[in-house]
């Protein structure tokens, strides 16, 4: 309960950073009549979508955040009736043309059937490209999402190295949310507890459950949760610089970027430990440059296509995805023992319903097999 | 004697033809083809265990002690699948491989992989061992006492030893990444272990496929390069991106003669980690050119792997060549390792063709 209030604030928060005026103005400058090709952007991680628009001139032209409410495909239609309707609000949507839809995050593929994308790339890439867009001189990416964490070096505008989190999720959004809710402090709020706290405390910050039970135990010893809480931004920071961080060269500029970029005790503690200014994307874009980077990249394959072919259309199913219903099946293989589970995505077409047989059924991908005997892609 | 678990001892004649089960783990992936024609030529017939299978992993997991690296686990795994599936054998072939070369030694592991197995796990049928000691003696007296084993004498035998190891001579020869897995496939007859081919998902948009090539090196030991199961297909998986996959398999023997010095105390000493870092020695100097980036495979719990991993990764940064270390563990997904590859073939390219 407490949970979903935090997620309708949160994003609350996020539509209040839409209506900078700022954003649109190349939209709206437009003369009336005049057709705007987009391209969109879908960034679809473990705890939220993410949806941007980027007309022909790379402006942002509409953006959205939407917290994953059970499986990414009914987040994906729920943010794309977000996104048609804020288009329509603004008057702007029989302009848009969108040309290309390029997805990321960790359902990339999954999302890229269901919508209809040109391109599925990873969070690296699409990071990467989107800060070296909006920063050109960054030299280093530090990103800590929902359930993962990961760093991008960057030397002259391209990707020189990286590495992400292994299996453990300690020290991202997820695990911050989870001790805000246990303290009882609106995630939100987390980074005004650290900086108003006098000391910091030692946290054992190597592992999540570690770090919660020293968090208690200290709480116990009577320190206060302001201490408590930038004690937990020094552990994150430290066991973030050994694991992800390890190796890496680490040169400022250093954009840090993922929903994690708004907890001002976070970028306080990276700013002590690295000695430098931690630049944050500005007007919460932090939290869509993996949208960002995706729409830039599936306007880098038109334009190249476009170049080699003269032709490029895009594969998205419009609009029209929110008419069609998607049904999942899953089951196990017993062609040998390896048991995968296999996944089928089954499109039913609402506007195709024949009388007797009912909507049009269509398989849009299957995938889970090793052996790919299955595997619709 | 050597190791045979107090089970009696089978003997070929001229009315027996032995049956010799190899698991299809660890330096099987090295050494299978010189095993196979070497106990052929001893007039057995020889049996492999199915590739790796969930199931194979999961048993291996369950048998072995958990601190033990993944490709163990592994081979725990295929001694049961080949109990299961041949109960009839006569043997299992569980080499000892202490050492090819005076100064080095082989991962403890397979200085006492036949002990390792006779008792950590429940093995009802006598275990056959090939020990392979350059510290102590030539390679044809380890196959002779085996060969004795089997009932053959010295002469039987040593023929039989260095016809198969001109066979395997020549059987690597026309060995190179792109046809190990499958080469070594064909090694097992029965029908039922086929390797099909698999299909992969196209990342590479088709108008462009095979425009934009990568070159890509795998480093690692031969039984996590080319144990598609663990590594989630890593080199079909590559080669669907458009890359050419290079791995130790394919660089010049001439290559690996010269010894590779780190100081005075660390030279030669383990092996594989030798060939791996002759190999890397090639790419970071006069083949420099020839590859676009690194991979280094790594099983969990691989102690001499941590260490080389660390070197070769800093003399990669020096040259600045893209590397990246992938560690594999029996709970490794897919999607991890897919988008780590993904990112480092994209960051690649867009780095050489952009």
């Amino acid at each position: 309960m407490e949970k979903q209030e935090m997620g309708e604030s949160k994003s609350m928060a996020v539509s209040q950073l839409q209506n900078d005026s700022r954003l649109h103005q190349s939209a709206l400058n437009k003369e009336k009549g005049e057709i705007i090709n987009v391209y969109m952007g879908i960034d679809i991680g473990s705890v939220s979508l993410k949806i941007l628009l980027l007309d022909e001139n790379e402006e942002i032209i509409e953006r959205l955040w939407l917290r994953n409410q059970g499986s990414p495909i009914e987040s994906s239609q729920e943010g794309l009736k977000k996104l048609r309707k804020n288009l329509d609000d603004k008057g702007i949507l029989d302009k848009i043309r969108i040309k290309g839809v390029g997805t990321t995050g960790s359902a990339r593929y999954l999302i890229k059937s269901v919508v209809g994308g040109d391109i599925a790339k990873t969070e690296i890439i699409a990071h990467a490209v989107a800060a070296s867009h909006y920063f050109p001189e960054v030299r280093t990416i530090l990103e800590i999402g929902g359930q993962d964490s990961k760093i991008i070096i960057l030397r002259n505008g391209i990707v020189a190295d990286f590495a992400m989190n292994s299996v453990c999720a300690a020290g991202t959004g997820s695990f911050l949310d989870h001790q805000a809710t246990r303290l009882g402090i609106p995630i939100e709020q987390f980074g005004d507890y650290a900086l108003r706290a006098k000391e910091s405390v030692m946290i054992a910050g190597r592992c999540g459950v570690f770090a919660e039970s020293d968090m208690i135990h200290k709480a116990q010893m009577g320190y206060n949760k302001e201490s408590i809480i930038q004690g937990l931004c020094d552990a994150l920071v430290r066991n973030y610089l050994n694991n992800v961080g390890k190796g890496k060269e680490i040169e400022s500029p250093i954009l840090f970027q993922g929903g994690v970029a708004f907890n001002q005790g976070l970028i306080k503690a990276f700013e002590e430990e690295l000695k430098t200014k931690i630049h944050v994307p500005k007007d919460g874009l932090n939290i869509m440059m993996g949208a960002y980077g995706a729409a830039l990249l599936v306007k880098e394959e038109a334009e190249r296509t476009f170049k080699i072919t003269r032709e490029w259309n895009t594969k998205f199913r419009g609009f029209d995805v929110l008419n069609l219903d998607f049904e999942t099946k899953a089951f196990q293989c017993q062609g040998c023992p390896n048991r995968c589970e296999v996944i089928s995505v089954y499109m039913h077409n609402n506007n195709d319903n024949d009388e007797n047989k009912g909507p049009k059924k269509e398989l849009v991908a299957r995938w889970g097999d090793r052996c790919g005997k299955w595997a619709v892609y | 004697m050597n190791t045979s678990n107090n089970l009696p001892v089978p003997y070929s004649s001229k009315n027996k033809i032995l049956k010799v089960g190899i698991p299809r783990a660890l330096y099987f992936y090295k050494y299978g083809p010189l095993w196979v024609f070497f106990l052929q030529n001893l007039k057995s017939e020889v049996l492999i265990s199915a590739p790796t299978t969930e199931k194979i992993v999961a048993t291996g997991a369950k048998l072995a002690l958990s601190e033990l690296c993944v490709p163990l686990k592994i081979y725990f795994g295929h001694v049961q699948a080949l109990i299961d599936e041949y109960p009839e054998l006569d043997y299992i072939f569980i080499p000892r491989y202490v050492s090819t070369h005076e100064k080095q030694y082989y991962c403890p592991k397979f200085l006492i992989l036949p002990e390792t197995i006779k008792y950590g796990m429940n093995v009802p049928i006598p275990i056959l061992t090939l020990e392979v000691n350059a510290k102590k003696m030539h390679s044809i007296e380890g196959a002779i006492q085996m060969g004795k084993i089997l009932g053959f004498d010295q002469e039987e035998t040593s023929q039989a030893w260095v016809l198969a190891l001109q066979k395997y001579k020549k059987f690597k020869e026309n060995m190179n990444s792109s046809n190990y897995i499958m080469s070594l496939a064909k090694l097992d007859s029965n029908p039922l272990h086929e390797i099909k081919k698999r299909k992969f998902r196209e990342v590479i948009p088709e108008n462009i496929r095979g425009k934009f090539p990568l070159d890509i090196l795998i480093l690692g030991h031969s039984y996590n390069v080319y144990e598609s199961h663990i590594n989630k297909h890593l080199i079909e998986r590559l080669q669907t991106m458009d890359c050419n996959v290079r791995t130790i398999e394919d660089l010049n023997p001439e290559k690996f003669k010269k010894p590779v010095k780190i100081n005075k105390i660390y030279e030669q000493y383990w092996q594989s980690e030798d060939e791996i870092l002759k190999t890397a020695r090639y790419y970071l100097t006069e083949g420099k050119s020839e590859i676009d980036g690194v991979i280094f495979l790594i099983s969990f719990a691989c102690g001499p792997d941590s260490l080389i991993q660390e070197l070769v990764m800093r003399d990669m940064k020096t040259r600045k060549i893209p590397f990246l270390s992938l560690i594999l563990d029996e709970h490794s997904g897919e999607s991890g390792v897919i988008t780590r590859i993904e990112s480092l073939v994209d960051m690649i390219r867009r780095k050489k063709y952009n």
